[in-house]
This record gives C-alpha cells, sequence and structure tokens, in this order.
C-alpha cells in the first residue's frame, strides 16, 4: 500500500513577512562589503514587494521580472565590468535574489527564497571571518529558519517561530563543535579566489619608502601583529625591532628593495637564536613578515631573503600565525658581503646635493672607520639643530634628502633613516634601510605584545667589513624616548625634541597620562584585542597544525578516520536526544479527579461497545448510555450527575471527586456484545 | 423544564402543532430577552405564533406588516398638534407593544429597519429630543422571506447579528399538518387560550437568566468555539465577541427552561444553531439535503474538556 | 473509538530537504576551498539543525495519538468521510498537520492543515476514496508534518479496523414505481396538482407547467420529472428488485438506491424488496438508513 499524496503547505502572510525580514538580514550583511547600488536596489525591491503585499495588489507579471533580472544583471556588470569572481558573484546574487522574492507565492519560491539566504550568509564569511560576522551570520540563520517554522506552524498561533529556531540552533552546537574540530582541513585552495581582493586594504606599509609615507600610518592604532614570547623573556622596548623590509636602491626620493636572486641570501641560518616567538600577524597583501630583528629561523612556508627578510610564500591576505626564532641585540654576523649586494649597498642617486658631498668630505678626512663614521652623523643629528617632526613641511621635490639634511631639519624616522643611509653611503660605507615596526605595547590581559600601525618605523644597518650588518637608528639618537615608548609617543615627539631634559620629562608624563575614559577605552580595547586574537588562533585560522595540536592536547590524536566519524556520529545522536529534550512535550497535563473520572467512565463505555463522541455533553452521554445498559441505567444516572454538579456546578462539594471515582469504579457494564 | 415554562411551551404546542422544539427555543429566546427572527414562507404560522406568545403571557401584542413605502414614524408613532390644546400630543406607533410582530422585515428600506433594529437594541425611542422608553418586556419577533428577492432590501450581517436567534419553522410533519386541516380554526384557539403567567412573573424569570451558574468549563467550550469558528479555512466569517456573548446568554436561559441552576454543554448545543447559524451563514443559503450545515461541523469539531 | 493494532513513525527526506544537503555541501566545498573556518561553522550548524530538525518533527508527530474516528456512512463513487480526533500530548507550541486514511479502496486524500485545539485536540474530516459499495474496514489513519523546516516529512501510520458501509452510487433512470395507495384508492390516476400529498414521480411533458418539476434531481443531471401529488391522503411504494430485470446487479441496486433517496427526500412512505431480504414499508431517517445499509450490504451473506 503506497502512501498518500502530499498536501501543499500554503503560504500564509506572517511566514512570507519573517521570511522577507530574513532576507533584510542577508543583504544587510552585505552592505559593508559590496557595493552601493546591488545592496540598495535589493532593498528597494523588498520594500516594493512588502507595499505590494500591504495593499493587497497583484505581483509583478512574468515579463517586468524578468526585465529587473535583466536590469540586475546590468547593474552588476556597469558595476565590476566581469562576472567573475566573489564581489560581482555575490551582487549578483543579492540582486537575483531579490527578484526572486517578487514571484514568492508557494512554499516552493519560499524553499528556494531561504536557501538563498543561507547562501548569502555564507557569502559574508567570504569577506569577513571576523568574530560579529558569526554572531550576525548565527542571526541570519536564525530568521531564515523562522520563517521555516512559520510555515510549517501553519495557523496554529500557539508557535513561537524564534524560540523553535534558536532551539533546533542550540541543539545543533555540540555537533556542529564536534565537527569543527575533528573535520579533516586541507592545505591550499581547489581554486583560487578568482579576482577578489583580500581581507587587507586598510594597512599602510608598502614596499617602498619615501621619506614622509611613514607619516600617513602613525596616525592609526590598528594592530598589526601580535607577538607571544614562548619559553623566553620578553626583550626590553628598546629592543623591540621588528623586521620586516629592507631597501637596498634609492633614486635620491624614494627607497626600492630592488630584485635579487632568491640564491643570494645570508649566513644567520647557522646563528643560534634566543626568543622564539608565536606572532600573528593581520593580512596587509604583501609577502613579508615580520619578527624581532634579526630572524634567524623561520617558519616552515616562508622564504629567507637577502637582508635577512623573510617571505611568506603567497601575500597575506587574511590573517597568519607563524613561529620565528630571533636572535636580540648584537649584530647579524656574516663575514663576508656579495659583490651584488655590496653594489647595491653602495648605491647612490645619479644627482647628490654638493652641500652633502662637502659634508662627507670634512668627516672623511678624519675617519675612515665605518663605525666611526656612523658616530659622526649620529653627532651629527644630534648637535645641529635636528628636530623630529610629523609635520615637516613640504621639502624639495627633487632632492628632498638635501632639503632635510641642510635646510629644514625637521623630519621623523623615515627621514632619519633615508638621511643617515645616504650619508653612510656617500662615504663609501654599505648601508641598507629596514622598514619595520618598534616598540609596541603589552595587552595586561594576556601578556602579549600588541604593535600598531603607529609603532611603524625605519631604520638604518651599516656593514662592518668581515663582522657583519650592525643596526643605527638615526631617529633613536634625536628622541631616544622613541625606543622605550614607541608609536604612543609619536604626537608630543615633536615638543619633546625642541625641548630641555627637563621639559621632556614633563611632555613625557602628560603623553603618558591619562584620563578616565581614556582608561576605559584602553581596558575594553585589551579584552577586545585578547577575544579578537582567541578568536582568530582557535577559529579562523584553526588549520591542520592547530588541528593537530589540539587533537594531541586533548589526547585522541592517534584517532583514524572510524573513530571521528563514530564520534560524529555520537554527537549527532546526542543533538537528536537534546532537540527531543528540548522540545519535550510539557508533561501531559495531569487531568484533574473529575477528569480522570470522566474518561474511566469513557473507557467503561467503550468497553460495552459504545462509543462516546467527544463533542457529546455530558446529559447526551447519560440518555445515549442509559438506552444502551438499561440494567445499570440507574447508577450510570446518578454518576453522571454527580460528575455535572462538580463540573459546571456552582458549589463544590468537598470530595465529591473521590467518592465519584469509587462509584464509577465500582460500575460493571456488560462486555461489548456487538462489534 | 420549569414548570410555567414547560406549561407555557406546551400550550403554545396546542395551537402550533408539531413545533415543539421550535417553540422551546423562542421561549429561551425570549426569556434571554433577545430578538428573534423567523426566515420561511408565508403561512407556516409566524403569526399564530406570536399571538399565541402574547395570550399566553398577558403581553401587548401588535403586528407590523413592512412594505417598502413605510417610514420610520409609521412604526414609531408621531407627535400631532393639538389645537384645542395648543400643544404636541405623541400618538405611540404599533412599536409601542409588549410583543412586536415585524413581518416582512426585508420589504421595509433600510431607514426603517434600522428604526426599529435600534429600538430594539437600545429599548427605548428617541423623537424629537425626548426618549421614550418601550414597554417592558419587549420582544420582536421579525419574519422575512429570502425566497422572493425582487424589491426587497436584504439586512446587512451586521444587522442581522442585533437577533440573539434566527429560526426556521418549517413544514408540519404529516400528522401535525393533517390534524391542521381537520382541527378547528387557529384563530379561534388562540383567543381561548389562557394566561400562563403574568409579565411580572416573565419578567422575574427573566431576571434569573443571568444568575444561572457558567462554569469555567462552559467558558472554555464558548471560547473553544469562536477560536474554531475563526480558524477554519473555509470560513469567512468568524464569530464576534457579540456572538459568544449571546451564546452564553442563550444558553443559561435554555438552562433555565430546563429547570436547572447551571449551564450545560447541552445547552450550548441545542441553542448554537439558532443563535450561530445567521451568524457564521448569513445569506441563508440552502444546505444540502445529506450534508451537515456548518455550524454543526463547528460544534462536532470541538471535543469537550471533561 | 478508534481500534488501534500497530502504528510507526517514518521520517523521510524531502525534496527540499535533498535542496538543504546540496547546499550544506556546497557551503562545505566553498569553506575546505578557502579555509574559511566561518563557512565552516555555517555548514556544520545547518547539519546539526538538520539532524534536530528530524528529531523535532518525529517527536511531535509521534507525540500525537488518534483518539477518536467516526466514519460517515456514503455513497459509492463520492468518497467517504470520517472525523478524525487527534490529541496532542501537553499541547503547546505545536504546529499544523496533515491528516489522511486508507480504507477498502486505498488511501484518501490529504487534509489539512489541522490545527490544534487550546485542549490539545484537533478534529478535521478526511475523505478515503468510496468506488465500490459494500462493507469495508478503514485500515490505516496517519498524520505528518513537515515543521520545523520542511526538510523532513515524518509522518505517524496507526494501523486501525473501523468497519463502514459504503452504499450504491444512487442512478438510473427507470420510471418511478406505481405508488400503491392506502387509504384513497380514488385518487389513483387522478393527479391534481393543487394537492399536497405526493404521488410519484413521473417525465415531464413539452407544455406541461414547470411548477411542479423536482428541480433538485434535474440539478442531479436527470432528466425533468414531474413531482405528482394527489388531493390528500398516504401512498405507499415499493422498490422492487424484481421490477429492475433486464439490468446487471450493481445498476439495479444503484436504481434502487436513487428511489430510496428520492423518496426519502420527497417524504413518502416506501419499501424495499430485495431477493434476500425485504425492508417493511415506512419513512424517515432511520428507515432510509436501514434500506440504504440492506443495499449496501447486498450479497455479503453469501
Amino acid at each position: 500500500m503506497s502512501g498518500p499524496q502530499h498536501a501543499v503547505m500554503p503560504l500564509s502572510t506572517r511566514a512570507l513577512n519573517r521570511m522577507k525580514l530574513a532576507f533584510l538580514f542577508a543583504v544587510a550583511g552585505q552592505v559593508p562589503h559590496l557595493p552601493f547600488w546591488p545592496t540598495t536596489m535589493a532593498f528597494v525591491l523588498l520594500a516594493w514587494r512588502h507595499h505590494l503585499d500591504r495593499r493587497r495588489r497583484p505581483l509583478p507579471p512574468p515579463g517586468a521580472r524578468l526585465v529587473l533580472a535583466l536590469g540586475a544583471c546590468v547593474v552588476v556588470y556597469l558595476q565590476f565590468g566581469f562576472f567573475m569572481g566573489r564581489d560581482p558573484g555575490v551582487s549578483a546574487l543579492v540582486v537575483l535574489a531579490a527578484v526572486k522574492l517578487l514571484e514568492v507565492r508557494q512554499s516552493r519560491d519560499f524553499h528556494l527564497m531561504g536557501y538563498l539566504c543561507y547562501f548569502l550568509t555564507a557569502a559574508m564569511f567570504l569577506f569577513t571571518q571576523e568574530l560579529p560576522a558569526l554572531l550576525f551570520g548565527v542571526l541570519q540563520l536564525l530568521t531564515v529558519n523562522a520563517a521555516f517554522l512559520q510555515l510549517y506552524a501553519g495557523r496554529s498561533r500557539s508557535i513561537r517561530p524564534l524560540r523553535g529556531a534558536s532551539g533546533l540552533l542550540l541543539a545543533s552546537i555540540p555537533v556542529a563543535v564536534v565537527l569543527f574540530v575533528l573535520f579533516p582541513r586541507f592545505p591550499g585552495p581547489l581554486w583560487g579566489l578568482g579576482g577578489a581582493g583580500g581581507e587587507f586594504g586598510v594597512s599602510g606599509f608598502s614596499d617602498t619608502l619615501q621619506p614622509g609615507s611613514v607619516a600617513r600610518m602613525v596616525e592609526s592604532q590598528r594592530a598589526v601583529l601580535r607577538m607571544k614570547v614562548v619559553e623566553a623573556e620578553l626583550p626590553p622596548p628598546p629592543q623591540r625591532y621588528f623586521r620586516g623590509l629592507v631597501l637596498w636602491l634609492t633614486d635620491g626620493r624614494t627607497w626600492y628593495p630592488g630584485r635579487i636572486r632568491e640564491s643570494i641570501t645570508g649566513s644567520q641560518r647557522r646563528a643560534r637564536g634566543g626568543v622564539d616567538q608565536e606572532i600573528m600577524l593581520e593580512p596587509h597583501g604583501q609577502r613579508w613578515l615580520f619578527a624581532l630583528d634579526y630572524p634567524v629561523r623561520v617558519p616552515p612556508g616562508s622564504l629567507v631573503g637577502p637582508g635577512n627578510v623573510f617571505r611568506y610564500h603567497r601575500r597575506v591576505e587574511r590573517p597568519i600565525r607563524y613561529r620565528v626564532d630571533s636572535r636580540i641585540g648584537g649584530m647579524i654576523p656574516e663575514p663576508d658581503l656579495h659583490p651584488l649586494l655590496r653594489r647595491m649597498a653602495l648605491q647612490l642617486p645619479r644627482e647628490i646635493n654638493p652641500g652633502l658631498r662637502d659634508l662627507v668630505e670634512q668627516w672623511l678626512e678624519r675617519d675612515s672607520d665605518a663605525r666611526s663614521l656612523a658616530e659622526r652623523v649620529l653627532a651629527f643629528f644630534r648637535s645641529a639643530g635636528f628636530t623630529y617632526s610629523l609635520e615637516p613641511g613640504n621639502l624639495d621635490p627633487r632632492d628632498p634628502v638635501g632639503d632635510f639634511l641642510l635646510h629644514s631639519r625637521r623630519g621623523f624616522c623615515g627621514h632619519y633613516a633615508a638621511g643617515f643611509a645616504l650619508l653612510m653611503r656617500m662615504a663609501e660605507v654599505p648601508c641598507r634601510i629596514v622598514a619595520g615596526y618598534q616598540g609596541g605595547e603589552i595587552n595586561p590581559v594576556d601578556g602579549q605584545l600588541v604593535v600598531r600601525d603607529a609603532d611603524a618605523h625605519a631604520w638604518a644597518e651599516i656593514w662592518l667589513e668581515g663582522r657583519g650588518w650592525l643596526r643605527v637608528d638615526p631617529t633613536a639618537a634625536v628622541v631616544p624616548e622613541r625606543l622605550e615608548y614607541g608609536g604612543r609617543l609619536n604626537a608630543s615627539l615633536d615638543e619633546m625634541a625642541a625641548g630641555s631634559p627637563e621639559d621632556r620629562s614633563s611632555v613625557l608624563r602628560r603623553a603618558m597620562a591619562e584620563g578616565a575614559l581614556a582608561r576605559a577605552w584602553r581596558w575594553i580595547r585589551d579584552y577586545w584585542d585578547v577575544a579578537r586574537n582567541y578568536w582568530q588562533t582557535w577559529v579562523v585560522r584553526y588549520d591542520r597544525y592547530q588541528q593537530h595540536g589540539l587533537l594531541s592536547r586533548l589526547g585522541v590524536r592517534g584517532l583514524r578516520s572510524a573513530g571521528k566519524l563514530a564520534l560524529v556520529l555520537l554527537f549527532m545522536v546526542f543533538t537528536w536526544r537534546l532537540t527531543r529534550w528540548l522540545f519535550r512535550s510539557p508533561a501531559q497535563r495531569r487531568p484533574d479527579l473529575l477528569e480522570r473520572c470522566w474518561r474511566l467512565l469513557e473507557s467503561r463505555l467503550s468497553r460495552g461497545g459504545m462509543s462516546v463522541e467527544p463533542w457529546r455533553g455530558p446529559l447526551d452521554v447519560s440518555r445515549q448510555a442509559r438506552r444502551r445498559f438499561p440494567d445499570q441505567a440507574h447508577t450510570i444516572d446518578r454518576v453522571i450527575q454527580t460528575y455535572i454538579r462538580a463540573r459546571y456546578g456552582n458549589s463544590s462539594e468537598p470530595g465529591a471527586g473521590k467518592a465519584l471515582l469509587r462509584r464509577v469504579r465500582k460500575l460493571k457494564l456488560p462486555r461489548r456484545s456487538k462489534a | 423544564m420549569h414548570n410555567a415554562i414547560a406549561e407555557l411551551v406546551k400550550r403554545i404546542g396546542t395551537v402550533i402543532l408539531g413545533k415543539t422544539p421550535e417553540i422551546h427555543l423562542v421561549v429561551t429566546c425570549l426569556l434571554a430577552r433577545g430578538h428573534l427572527l423567523i426566515e420561511d414562507l408565508p403561512g407556516m404560522g409566524k403569526t399564530t405564533l406570536a399571538q399565541a406568545i402574547a395570550r399566553s403571557l398577558g403581553m401587548r401584542f401588535s403586528r407590523i406588516q413592512f412594505t417598502s413605502d413605510m417610514l420610520p414614524a409609521d412604526i414609531i408613532g408621531v407627535s400631532v398638534f393639538d389645537r384645542e390644546k395648543n400643544e404636541f400630543h405623541f400618538h405611540p406607533g404599533p412599536l409601542f407593544a409588549q410583543l412586536v410582530v415585524a413581518d416582512e422585515l426585508n420589504r421595509a428600506t433600510p431607514r426603517t429597519q434600522s428604526a426599529l433594529l435600534e429600538a430594539m437594541e437600545e429599548r427605548q425611542v428617541s423623537l424629537e429630543g425626548t426618549t421614550r422608553e418601550l414597554p417592558r418586556p419587549f420582544f420582536v419577533i421579525a419574519t422575512q422571506n429570502q425566497r422572493y428577492h425582487v424589491g426587497t432590501f436584504p439586512l446587512p450581517e451586521s444587522q442581522l447579528d442585533r437577533f440573539l436567534m434566527r429560526l426556521r419553522l418549517g413544514y408540519p410533519d404529516p400528522p401535525a399538518e393533517r390534524q391542521l386541516l381537520t382541527g378547528e380554526n387557529r384563530a379561534d384557539m388562540v383567543r381561548r387560550l389562557q394566561p400562563v403567567m403574568t409579565v411580572d412573573e416573565l419578567i422575574q424569570l427573566q431576571n434569573a437568566v443571568p444568575r444561572i451558574h457558567v462554569s469555567t468549563a462552559i467558558l472554555d467550550y464558548v471560547q473553544d468555539i469562536m477560536a474554531a469558528s475563526r480558524s477554519r479555512p473555509q470560513q469567512c466569517l468568524g464569530l464576534s465577541p457579540r456572538a459568544g456573548i449571546s451564546l452564553v446568554r442563550a444558553a443559561q436561559a435554555w438552562a433555565l427552561t430546563e429547570e436547572r441552576d447551571m449551564v450545560l454543554p447541552e445547552d450550548v448545543q441545542r441553542v448554537a444553531g439558532s443563535v450561530l447559524e445567521h451568524r457564521l451563514n448569513p445569506e441563508g443559503g440552502r444546505q444540502g439535503d445529506d450534508a451537515c450545515s456548518t455550524w454543526e461541523n463547528l460544534l462536532r469539531s470541538i471535543p469537550l474538556r471533561r | 473509538m478508534a481500534r488501534k493494532r500497530g502504528a510507526v513513525t517514518r521520517v523521510r527526506l524531502t525534496a527540499a530537504g535533498g535542496a538543504y544537503l546540496l547546499i550544506v555541501f556546497a557551503i562545505l566545498i566553498a569553506a575546505i576551498n578557502y579555509s574559511n573556518s566561518l563557512a565552516f561553522i555555517l555548514c556544520f550548524l545547518m547539519l546539526g539543525i538538520l539532524v534536530s530538525s528530524a528529531a523535532m518533527g518525529r517527536g511531535y508527530v509521534a507525540g500525537v495519538r488518534l483518539r477518536h474516528v467516526r466514519l460517515h456512512p456514503a455513497f459509492a463513487g463520492r468518497g467517504v468521510k470520517l472525523t478524525l480526533e487527534l490529541i496532542a500530548s501537553g499541547g503547546g507550541g505545536r504546529p499544523a498537520l496533515f491528516a489522511s486514511a486508507a480504507g477498502g479502496d486505498g488511501w484518501g486524500e490529504v487534509a489539512g492543515p489541522i490545527n490544534l485545539h487550546h485542549s490539545g485536540a484537533m478534529v478535521t474530516d478526511v475523505g478515503i476514496p468510496a468506488i465500490r459499495r459494500g462493507s469495508f474496514h478503514l485500515t490505516a489513519v496517519q498524520w505528518e508534518t513537515r515543521y520545523p523546516l520542511g526538510v523532513f516529512r515524518c509522518r505517524r501510520e496507526v494501523q486501525v479496523k473501523n468497519p463502514y458501509l459504503v452504499y450504491p452510487h444512487p442512478q438510473g433512470q427507470r420510471p418511478w414505481p406505481q405508488p400503491e395507495s392506502r387509504w384513497y384508492d380514488w385518487t389513483e390516476g387522478s393527479h391534481m396538482s393543487g394537492g399536497d400529498d405526493f404521488n410519484g414521480l413521473r417525465p415531464w411533458r413539452v407544455g406541461e407547467s414547470w411548477r411542479h418539476i423536482d428541480w433538485k434531481s434535474v440539478a442531479r443531471g436527470r432528466s425533468p420529472n414531474i413531482k405528482e401529488f394527489s388531493g390528500g391522503g398516504q401512498v405507499r411504494t415499493w422498490f422492487d428488485w424484481n421490477q429492475l430485470t433486464g439490468l446487471p446487479v450493481e445498476e439495479r441496486l444503484s436504481q434502487l438506491t436513487r428511489w430510496v433517496l428520492d423518496a426519502a427526500h420527497l417524504g413518502v412512505e416506501y419499501g424495499l424488496r430485495l431477493p434476500q431480504k425485504s425492508v417493511e414499508s415506512g419513512s424517515g431517517t432511520r428507515h432510509t438508513r436501514t434500506c440504504l445499509e440492506a443495499l449496501a450490504r447486498y450479497g455479503e451473506d453469501q
């Protein structure tokens, strides 16, 4: 015997409204990432549909919807010029779903709409993987599911769809967690992101350095990286140089890294490290990685380049985490310099300010040793009225370095590093510029060092024949406090560099003092940083290595696939049980004594072959029963009369129920005579 | 059944033959201070019924035959200028009676209809600034004939709601009809009817109706009926709260006629047909012969809480 | 009362559920490809919700009991109507159900959505097909829901055994049999249209007044008949199996049923004669039912 056909659930206005809400949320999730037009168009279509429903107007005809769909495609095409890839893909999904909303009439369309909303949630995660995104995504999931619940609840008014959807979600969390932990992770994509940009786009670091370029970044408090030192002491603030990239070439205005074959590398691999760091790097869209100066052992998947920098195997387009071992203090030991690198480290711009030539000639007359020359330059910076300023004023665009060194003498790290490097090179001392970060703050919540954009820094390294590269930070010669306090001082450094030592300390105090509001803000930021860090570590960046580490820590490293599967199944059963428990019917309302009497009477009568229809009143039942069981007519009548008085009457006699129950129990009716 | 009421029903039954359930309902409607709408063909004994009731209760009776040229003043009454006394003198219309039979109500214009319906609702008449109380008790039996539509103004749904009950007397069964054919003139019989109770006794009975106990179980049941009528997809009209109130009141009156001091589900079920049918199904469309009527289906779909 | 024998609850993935799984799979592929943890989370949550929605739907239909079945007799070809009373344990927060039943001629149409009354009970009328006349048993009643997400169809099927009758299909064009007059033999043949007592039906002839045409039967698609009334008195008609020679068994039964219904509608007295059984003359609902039952059960005893 085959089962019956299924009737289609009629679509109710309430369900439709819930689906509209779900779609509203789904599109709202795309607003920060998509261009203006697709999302706006979706909102307009949604509002239109709602308007039509409220006014009970007919939906637009198929032709109009087709035109709208084509229009939507044109909008997307005009916006992007192409259809492939993430942004245009999601935009098209948004607008076409909005057009689809205009024709939702039956439960079938309703389902399609809900599924499109699921997709939109997934699409949102392609743009951002922050904690708020997950929370909003879960909200979206809840609203879509609530819409489905409303649909299938029909006209039943006792259903609370949002509560039901929350219960479903709650019950599904255990199995989702287990799956998340156990599901095998694969390295690398099956296909590329297809023209989509990464998650970065805010970071300021480019791979070139103009003396003024750092100034843009020092205003930003965005965290760039977090560092945790494993089994070692965090180096003191002046030692916290984070090496990023090395700039070799200059044209007098801009410094470039230059192109160097990968085979020309330093000899740092042989050096011993000492500070093992775990670094969480925010995406910046370039390949370089940062580490405490100077890194000796670099993480797998990254390459060591000349200049003791290391690079990721691809652009950093999402937060990554790596471990790196660094040696703090001292020089980068290198016995000899590759001739190509030497040439690059001595490269000079074609035109050099004659004033500078005179200056260098003077120094060279007295010193020839690289180290003493460097000291001489630093002394020059200290004594010749150089000040630190984030607003150095306009420098001569044809010769900014000469203008800075000879005339304005106002600038910040980029200016000092560039000026120093140029002077050293003119004195035939190989010199290069290193760009990275210096400073950082310790987050009191988890003790990790947080480095921000404001900590961006540039310094120089000079080559000491036969020994290696030595770091020289010309900025520190002007404002030593920069090393101690990092980027937090930026705003006050101008003032500080100009003043006397007493002034400096008072300015410092003022700069470091903060009001209650600022403290609260810092507190929130610290906690938020930590939460974000955990989030990034354990959720967003949960990869093969994290999985491996976690599983071995949980002691289930050796679990085979079958074991994992069994575990997942176990939790599925748990989810099943949990749902049953969450939605267990409220314990059967315990019928009161009178109802029990009546049910008992009913069953007695039914055993005697008399069916009591549920809508029949007691008098009718009594009449029916007396006709059917004439011998017991009197008893039945008395029982039912007592029941009636107790159930419908005005006065309640105490103990009436119990007496009644006894009487019904005693009632003996003949068994069924006729089928 | 209450002695007097039983006697009343019986006595009317001697005139209107074979219609005891309907008479019972009419008396219930009267006790519940409701008004009655009878939909039937002419000659089914509506007037005889009204006269019999009026006689047996000693009520003042008047009959208004509605026509399309009737004005509100024709039923309410007019003020006529008295030359001698130099003042207006009010001549009360046929409405000022204790039992009013409004024949073929749907022939009257909506204006006249609403004058009557307002008077029914308010139990008073406002004329030229003075409010005149209608006599008590005040019971209107309106009749209309749905069969002939030409030149009629069917009562709107909102007005139908003002009648507590709608009844159909229907054809008498063959034995009763035979007796009618052979028996004596009904009008003579009515004239010979003796009052069963006085008007005061009737008012006392009417006052007793609200005191009939309505238990929570009954209130639950009535609420279930209301809710079910509203959630039925095939039902375009749900029952209004007024319908619920009317149902309870009619059930109380029925319980009183059964000489009970509490309402039982049966009381609700007995009156439900006449109280709810015209509210659920205002068109009065004819039911199919084997299909159960709407309200019956409704009741059957609601299990009692025991 | 429903006589229950066994009950099974089944959970089956619907087409919408298949689509849901496809979407979960697509999101999973995207998550793997982009190593997107949040997409993984979404995908796994959706999987978990799938499991828990099955549990929820199943728990609901399993928590509903069949408390009462009431079968209404019906005519072959029209379908049997039955009233089900379902009761949900607990009551609170219950979605609409769809119900259907199966009888001697297979499953009937699905009725619903049915909503819960405050007391936890639901009452609905469902139909089962009735193609043949005779006595049958209701075999199964089932109710189902796609609640909560429409991805699963959870249904509970209860085996029952409730007897019901299907009357023959009322059909036939044979003329009304000659009535047998009880009191006023002299009125026979005098078709006075002004009388009150029904005398029978005969075909309408062109030119006759339309006032006495039995319009109801015309509406049922039969040729117009004239209702004939005699000046008074009581007539009695016998519907006899043997009057209908030359017709197959079922058609004879159909014709007899047609007559019985017409007679019941017109309120005349009539009797029924079948080969094995005859019903004495009478009128009223109960009498009609007896006649119809006899017709439905014709041939059962052999």
